[in-house]
């Protein structure tokens, strides 16, 4: 039989032990850099005003499954639920009651499923491939911007666009199709 | 780390206390939207500002964070933050608000550099009444003007976007503007979706097309090349509206009197 004084001990044990609990969540989520995920109260606001959630309701797991796969690590139902097809428009963020930003923990999460070598699809590929020896996105051109005086034939196009707008006669020059 | 994302605000100067400043294009509007990228430059001259553009600038990095390359993308991000650091200016105006936002940081602020979108500077042009020169422009024709609020400048870089919109669409005579629904809903391109999966873009662009329908807008402006790419085709392709998107600066950029001639001379 314990005494007064140890029964008081191991109180002060297991109760120091269960407050560190939070606290050693979020230590071990910090440093997996998923810190914000674990504040999630799952209240589904991110839910309601995603336009990708709303286009594909049976597939995209939307911002909150984002946060629950990327809190748990699951990799696999991650790219299955669509981790990719997020266009980082923050209406969930700017929805959060909690201000989570689930644009920051999307992209941390992207970025270790590519490290595997999954979700990514061939133009996600394609773009770090560009920017990465090109300096560019588009073209496979040095990283040095096109000059302006070589695009005056678009430009022509570009403003002949206008004159359906505006009416003004004046910008019906140049020769082809109005072209953007 | 965790950013909460307050009521928008408005961070700009007035007119006169803008100074040197680069200009940065990004990656969309000089190799794909050129019209957007010469009417920046047109509408900047007419208002002499000091501005430059870096030639050897990058990509942003943010379609590469977007599209998994996380170590790419910073390094995308601090090779232009260095670039500009080292041509002596301390703001960069960017016309894209994607590569606004992914410009837009802490590492930034550490090198004393700010961030601005081309918007900003044009509502301090509105606000202090300067941007509508009515010697230098012809009669403004009267047309129904709606916008759609990038994402990454409404909610990455914090504009208030509906305020800058009604003020400048407000510089002008004889435009009405018209506040759609859903104003600030996603178009459907970012995030590498729409190089990704065109048909789900398309599927969350329907949504933005009726929308600008029911306004019965003339133009809608589209403060951002990708999301004036995606939503410019949409109404040619997808909707009898007859509207035009088209960036804020171009808008403004056709006003002007002599701009068929300015073309002309290049």
């Amino acid at each position: 039989m314990l005494g007064i004084w140890d029964q008081w001990n191991l109180f002060a044990a297991v109760a120091m032990i269960l407050a560190s609990v939070p606290f050693l969540i979020m230590l071990y989520a910090s440093i997996r850099g998923h810190e914000g995920t674990v504040l999630c109260m799952q209240c589904q606001q991110c839910v309601a005003v995603c336009p990708v959630r709303a286009a594909q309701p049976d597939r995209y797991m939307g911002p909150l499954g984002i946060e629950v796969t990327s809190r748990s690590g699951t990799k696999e139902r991650a790219e299955e639920g669509g981790l990719f097809s997020c266009t980082s428009c923050m209406s969930c963020v700017e929805a959060c009651p909690r201000g989570l930003n689930v644009k920051h923990d999307m992209d941390k999460f992207r970025a270790s499923l590519a490290k595997e070598g999954m979700g990514q699809m061939g133009p996600h590929k394609h773009i770090i491939k560009m920017a990465s020896n090109y300096g560019n996105v588009f073209d496979k051109e040095p990283v040095l911007l096109p000059d302006i005086k070589e695009q005056k034939e678009t430009i022509t196009k570009f403003l002949k666009g206008f004159a359906k707008i505006t009416k003004y006669d004046d910008f019906k020059i140049g020769e082809g199709e109005e072209n953007k | 780390m965790t950013t909460r994302v307050t009521k928008p605000v408005i961070d700009s100067k007035t007119a006169k206390d803008w100074g040197k400043f680069v200009l940065y294009e990004g990656c969309t509007m000089p190799r794909r939207m050129v019209g957007s990228r010469y009417t920046t430059r047109f509408v900047l001259d007419k208002f002499s500002f000091d501005y430059m553009v870096l030639d050897n600038a990058r990509c942003c990095g943010a379609p590469v964070m977007r599209s998994g390359g996380e170590d790419v993308s910073i390094e995308c991000r601090m090779y232009n933050l260095d670039l500009v650091k080292k041509a002596g200016v301390d703001q960069i105006v960017s016309g894209c608000p994607g590569c606004g936002s992914q410009l837009k940081t802490e590492e930034a602020e550490k090198m004393s550099i700010h961030v601005y979108h081309l918007i900003e500077v044009l509502y301090d042009l509105a606000r202090s009444g300067e941007l509508y020169q009515k010697d230098l422009m012809r009669p403004i024709p009267n047309l129904k003007v709606t916008a759609h609020y990038p994402c990454h400048m409404h909610r990455g870089m914090l504009i208030d976007a509906r305020k800058i919109h009604e003020t400048i669409v407000g510089a002008f005579p004889n435009l009405e503007y018209i506040e759609m629904d859903d104003s600030d809903r996603c178009c459907g391109a970012g995030g590498g979706v729409r190089a990704s999966q065109k048909e789900l873009s398309y599927t969350i662009r329907k949504r933005k097309l009726e929308c600008i329908e029911e306004t019965g807008a003339d133009i809608v402006i589209a403060a951002c090349p990708f999301c004036e790419l995606q939503i410019d085709e949409g109404l040619k392709t997808d909707s009898e509206s007859g509207a035009r998107a088209i960036t804020p600066q171009s808008m403004i950029a056709m006003f002007f009197k002599d701009i068929g001639q300015e073309v002309a001379k290049l």
